[in-house]
């Protein structure tokens, strides 16, 4: 499983557009943080970003942090 | 004779300009009433026994007559009527037995009260003073920051810190204005079993050690906003800080502490999705701040500034000992074409502030060592500018920071960013 941060493209589509668009290429929509302009995207493959629509980047979600 | 029982009304002194019979026969006839004499008084015969309706009485030696029964009105009529004999009137009054002894314990007893708060006003102003010296008996992390020439508080400034929680218990916070939330499933933001939440909002946003009277922390009168991101173990997640980020935005916390990193690579670029939240943050006017990180072994090359204080729109905080050095741990801006700048640097060594009684070496006080430490005098210090400036931006309120720093030269920007953080 590949859980990814992605950033919303500035001129968003509605909430329920983007659930659905990356719901019909098997993309699960986890969360969407409206202020940040970010949404969590979960995959069971390795994604690109140029192959997506509505999003500018993505990032793997890998890091932990601790307390410095 | 009997005495009549009078009912009570107003009685009136009035007084003669003449003791002629014509000024009495004046009087009696224009009030309808008989004036008897004072002549007439003696051991059976009383005042009240001459007073009544229609009947007064006149003191002749005096030129004073007492009346009862009569309307004001006419009494004011006949005084501005030149020809009356009547030249002043008044109400009677009433009189209280006095002796004087009683008048002597009466003067003594309001002395007594009057002493009593006076000994209380002057232990009131004993007790101010000594709090208002106790004031300056500062860290020597506030000292070095300027706080003793600081006349701001934080006050009315949110200041969210991102960390391990809080010990809600600790006497030093009773009274001050906390919210927070936790995003550690299964952990509560208010019970810190770690500590290092609790020691860093009390240099961000503490007051003063109850045990010895240090004051410890910078924006004493800011409102706390704890953001549980780190277990109680001291770990954490993306996901966990975005989410608190978010929240932190959505409810416009101006201020946001993370004193937390993830360790990054020689060469690495920052985030892109940090450097987008911080970014986005400074649109809203709040501002991100974070700590270098503490992987360094100087006087080796240290280790790049860590995620997600190595973002461009994150204010990134390196740590310094008490002669103003760079702290041996604290990571450098040794990716600085990349991002990865350390912006400037604070107290980050031997800083003692409010632990927690709920760790496992819990206690209500620690001194402790990190860019951790360092982090929340920047958030402190960004408060009191908050407050100075309520209607600057985010991003001015971070150049006004940068411009009043205490320059550290000629040690590396680096190492120390601009330079030493001070309050406005």
């Amino acid at each position: 499983m590949y859980n990814y941060f992605a950033i919303l493209e500035k001129n968003q589509a509605s909430k329920e557009t983007i659930i659905k668009y990356f719901k019909d290429n098997d993309i699960k929509v986890e969360r969407v943080y409206s202020s940040l302009g970010i949404i969590k995207l979960v995959s069971t493959k390795k994604l690109n970003v140029t192959n997506l629509k509505h999003i500018t980047s993505l990032e793997l979600d890998n890091d932990e942090f601790e307390a410095v | 004779m009997e005495s009549k029982k009078k009912k009570k009304a107003d009685r009136y002194i009035v007084v003669l300009d003449e003791q002629s019979k014509s000024a009495i026969n004046k009087v009696q006839k224009e009030f309808n009433i008989t004036l008897n004499s004072s002549a007439d008084l003696n051991d059976k015969v009383r005042l009240q026994n001459l007073m009544g309706s229609e009947q007064g009485i006149i003191f002749k030696n005096l030129g004073i007559a007492v009346i009862d029964d009569i309307d004001e009105e006419k009494i004011l009529h006949s005084v501005s009527n030149s020809s009356s004999p009547i030249v002043y009137y008044e109400k009677e009054k009433e009189f209280t037995a006095t002796n004087t002894l009683d008048k002597l314990k009466e003067i003594r007893q309001t002395n007594l009260i009057l002493q009593q708060q006076l000994d209380d006003l002057k232990t009131t102003i004993i007790e101010e003073t000594e709090n208002k010296e106790q004031e300056f008996f500062l860290t020597w992390g506030l000292e070095s920051i300027g706080l003793s020439n600081n006349n701001y508080t934080g006050k009315d400034v949110s200041i969210a810190v991102l960390d391990t929680g809080i010990y809600l218990d600790h006497p030093d916070f009773l009274n001050r204005n906390i919210q927070g939330k936790s995003f550690v499933s299964g952990e509560d933001w208010d019970k810190d079993k770690n500590g290092h939440g609790t020691h860093c909002v009390g240099i961000a946003a503490g007051n003063i050690s109850h045990i010895d009277g240090r004051r410890y922390g910078v924006a004493n009168e800011s409102n706390i906003v704890i953001a549980k991101v780190l277990s109680n173990s001291g770990t954490g997640n993306t996901s966990g800080i975005i989410d608190a980020i978010d929240w932190a935005i959505e409810k416009d916390f101006k201020i946001i502490s993370m004193s937390l990193g993830s360790p990054v690579n020689i060469g690495e670029q920052p985030s892109i999705v940090f450097e987008h939240i911080g970014q986005k943050a400074l649109d809203k006017n709040i501002l991100l701040i974070a700590a270098a990180g503490n992987d360094s072994s100087r006087p080796a090359i240290p280790r790049p500034v860590s995620n997600p204080a190595n973002a461009e729109s994150i204010m990134a905080v390196a740590a310094l000992d008490k002669q103003l050095k760079v702290a041996k741990f604290s990571n450098g801006g040794i990716n600085a074409s990349s991002g990865g700048r350390v912006d400037v640097s604070a107290p980050g060594v031997a800083i003692f502030s409010s632990f927690s009684k709920l760790a496992s070496n819990g206690s209500l006080y620690a001194t402790l060592n990190g860019t951790s430490m360092a982090t929340p005098f920047v958030a402190g210090v960004a408060a009191l500018y908050r407050e100075a400036y309520p209607n600057d931006s985010a991003s001015e309120i971070w150049r006004k920071i940068e411009k009043r720093v205490k320059s550290l030269t000629p040690q590396k920007l680096r190492d120390v960013g601009l330079g030493l953080i001070q309050t406005p």
